[in-house]
């Protein structure tokens, strides 16, 4: 039986000041919950401002929260690491890093691309 | 000859914007209409986050979120499907069915034809093979 695949994209800045702003995340981060529950295998692209997410991982306890929920697949681009500074060392949250060919990858691998936020 | 047979998709549409301050509802709509002409089929509209203000109804409702209210309840009765909101983003925004209220005793807001559902829902809509078409901010 195929496993249904969806990418959740997250750009939101993450240090914007504004309570909306965090409520978008969290539900952003609830829907990729519980769309892990019931079986659906979720990968998140943290790309742009959303970048700031992984590199800040610390404060954002729902992040612990994806290892418990099979969401391995915890995706940045080369480019946005560069720009935002990321690296596995100033994250705790496990990530990959891709580049644009393997990001066009991703793309084809999930038939169902969201960015709730 | 050439073959016309025609192949119906499935849509679940996802709308999570801001009904006052987004074009995502109406974009949806015009979605909607165009798919419905195409001999295609809308099979739910799924509002999650601030979007799901669309479906209650305070005395103070502005009037244009009124009209957007009945445009979505025109819409579903014409094209046979369902409005489900989040209710946990929906309660959120103090969106108040008859289950909530009876556990804290607020009015109910709930706008008929208008329903409140978990996220299993969009997950189930997921795993039919839907196609989903999302509208957001």
């Amino acid at each position: 039986m195929l496993t249904e695949k969806l990418l959740i994209i997250i750009q939101q800045t993450a240090h914007a000041g504004e309570d909306s702003i965090s409520q978008q995340f969290k539900e952003t981060m609830d829907a990729a919950l519980a769309m892990a529950t019931f079986g659906v295998k979720v990968s998140l692209w943290f790309c742009d401002k959303g970048v700031n997410y992984l590199k800040y991982s610390e404060q954002f306890k729902i992040l612990q929260a994806l290892e418990y929920y099979d969401i391995d697949n915890v995706l940045v681009t080369q480019n946005d690491a560069d720009i935002f500074k990321l690296s596995k060392h100033n994250s705790n949250i496990d990530f990959s890093i891709i580049d644009s060919k393997q990001l066009a990858s991703v793309f084809e691998q999930n038939r169902t691309i969201l960015r709730m936020n | 000859m050439q073959n016309t047979k025609h192949t119906i998709t499935a849509f679940t549409i996802i709308v999570h914007g801001d009904p006052l301050h987004s074009k995502s509802h109406a974009s949806a709509q015009k979605f909607i209409k165009a798919a419905c002409a195409s001999s295609q089929s809308i099979s739910q509209v799924f509002f999650y986050g601030d979007a799901t203000t669309i479906c209650g109804t305070v005395d103070s409702s502005p009037i244009s979120l009124r009209r957007l209210q009945q445009q979505w309840l025109a819409l579903s009765k014409q094209y046979k499907f369902s409005l489900q909101s989040c209710i946990t983003t929906a309660i959120n925004r103090g969106i108040v069915d008859t289950q909530e209220s009876e556990e804290t005793n607020k009015k109910v807001n709930l706008t008929e034809g208008f329903e409140l559902e978990g996220l299993g829902v969009l997950a189930e809509a997921l795993l039919s093979s839907n196609k989903l078409i999302e509208f957001g901010a």
